[in-house]
């Protein structure tokens, strides 16, 4: 089971991304350094990625409490952090 | 279990504007440059691919590309420094056709390369702001505004200084005039030295204060500049000393380096509290 890590963010961009979001913010915890949430290495979200209840999805200004899984190892984008992702996880220990 | 959930921003009450305020750039180039890409070699590591900037004079337009695509760009300023073309990405601004004065840009470095290991900027938030005045220092706060003309320097005498904005950079928070007058002096000697350097000489040869008029001593003319350490100089740089001895030497300091570096109207701003107002 992959680890899970929470983060606190104040999100700042929900922009366009390949037809998904290029969602990125700062930390609130520690020295308040940049993160951007990724699938994968540097892949964009979807809205079902900034889906926080039945209507409302995150969005530029709200502080998201976002679970994460690993930092992503991408050399253009060193703040990138990967999403926890179930279905993949899942996918990923099954096969 | 909720891989993304809202959280209430009272949890981080007071803390939201600090960590925006310490996040941004102090750097007029954007991930180095003044272009809308950086050009990497292969496998080259970045320092960073996120930046919020304060710009100013932002200049939105669209343009169509040779394939016949609307893409929505931009123009703005950072300090002293023009950038144009940058790509917006944000959907708020898609297609609009608009200038704004103030604003904080979150730009963003693209993952891969376009062309030529080109890796653009984008343009990710614009948040358009009030007057920089109103983000950093109290409304009730009063200011002087450096002119060119001027002869006869207001008295600062037990006047509380608050901080400076010069070309649009704001110096915040600065409490005591010697450090505000370091300060000025150090932003001024990093725009260019050579003036600096002809300031200096032209003070110890002939005294500016007494030449240009501009205020007298109870015991006469002071001088202001120096290339060594003096009694009450303060070091600038290894070269560079400066008389920031009080509220009013410092004004002074500020008018001639206001006249020498050629600045305009609106591009020094001193914000204070006058001596009635002066919290204890």
């Amino acid at each position: 089971m992959a680890e899970r890590i929470e983060k606190d963010i104040l999100i700042l961009t929900k922009s366009a991304k390949y037809h998904k979001y290029c969602v990125a913010g700062i930390e609130l915890s520690g020295e308040n350094r940049f993160i951007r949430l990724v699938k994968g290495e540097e892949g964009p979200l979807s809205d079902d990625d900034l889906k926080c209840s039945e209507e409302d999805y995150i969005k530029p200004y709200d502080v998201a409490r976002v679970a994460l899984l690993k930092q992503a190892n991408c050399f253009t984008q060193p703040e990138n952090w990967t999403v926890l992702d179930g279905e993949k996880n899942k996918k990923d220990i099954e096969s | 279990m909720k891989k993304i959930k809202k959280i209430s921003s009272h949890e981080y009450k007071g803390k939201l504007k600090e960590a925006f305020l310490n996040s941004i750039s102090q750097d007029e180039l954007i991930f180095g440059n003044d272009k809308p890409y950086i050009v990497l070699k292969d496998g080259q590591q970045v320092q960073g691919s996120l930046a919020i900037l304060r710009a100013y004079n932002i200049k939105i337009y669209t343009i169509t590309t040779s394939k016949e695509q609307k893409k929505t760009k931009c123009d703005f300023t950072v300090g002293d420094t023009r950038h144009y073309g940058y790509s917006i990405t944000e959907p708020d601004y898609f297609n609009a056709d608009k200038e704004i004065d103030n604003a904080f840009l979150v730009v963003s470095l693209g993952a891969k390369p376009l062309n030529n290991n080109q890796y653009y900027k984008f343009i990710a938030k614009i948040i358009p702001t009030r007057s920089l005045v109103y983000q950093y220092f109290p409304k009730d706060i009063s200011v002087y505004e450096f002119k060119k003309e001027t002869t006869v320097i207001p008295r600062f005498s037990y006047s509380k200084p608050q901080g400076f904005i010069m070309k649009h950079r704001v110096y915040p928070k600065i409490f005591q005039w010697k450090k505000l007058g370091i300060t000025v002096c150090g932003a001024f000697l990093r725009i260019n030295k050579d003036i600096m350097a002809k300031i200096i000489k032209e003070d110890m040869a002939n005294n500016l204060v007494q030449s240009q008029n501009l205020m007298k001593a109870e015991k006469g003319y002071i001088r202001l500049f120096s290339n060594r350490q003096e009694e009450r100089f303060e070091k600038i740089s290894d070269d560079f000393f400066a008389n920031v001895s009080g509220a009013n030497t410092v004004a002074t300091i500020m008018q001639v380096l206001f006249q020498y570096y050629g600045l305009k109207k609106g591009d020094l701003r001193l914000y204070y509290y006058p001596k009635e107002n002066s919290a204890e």
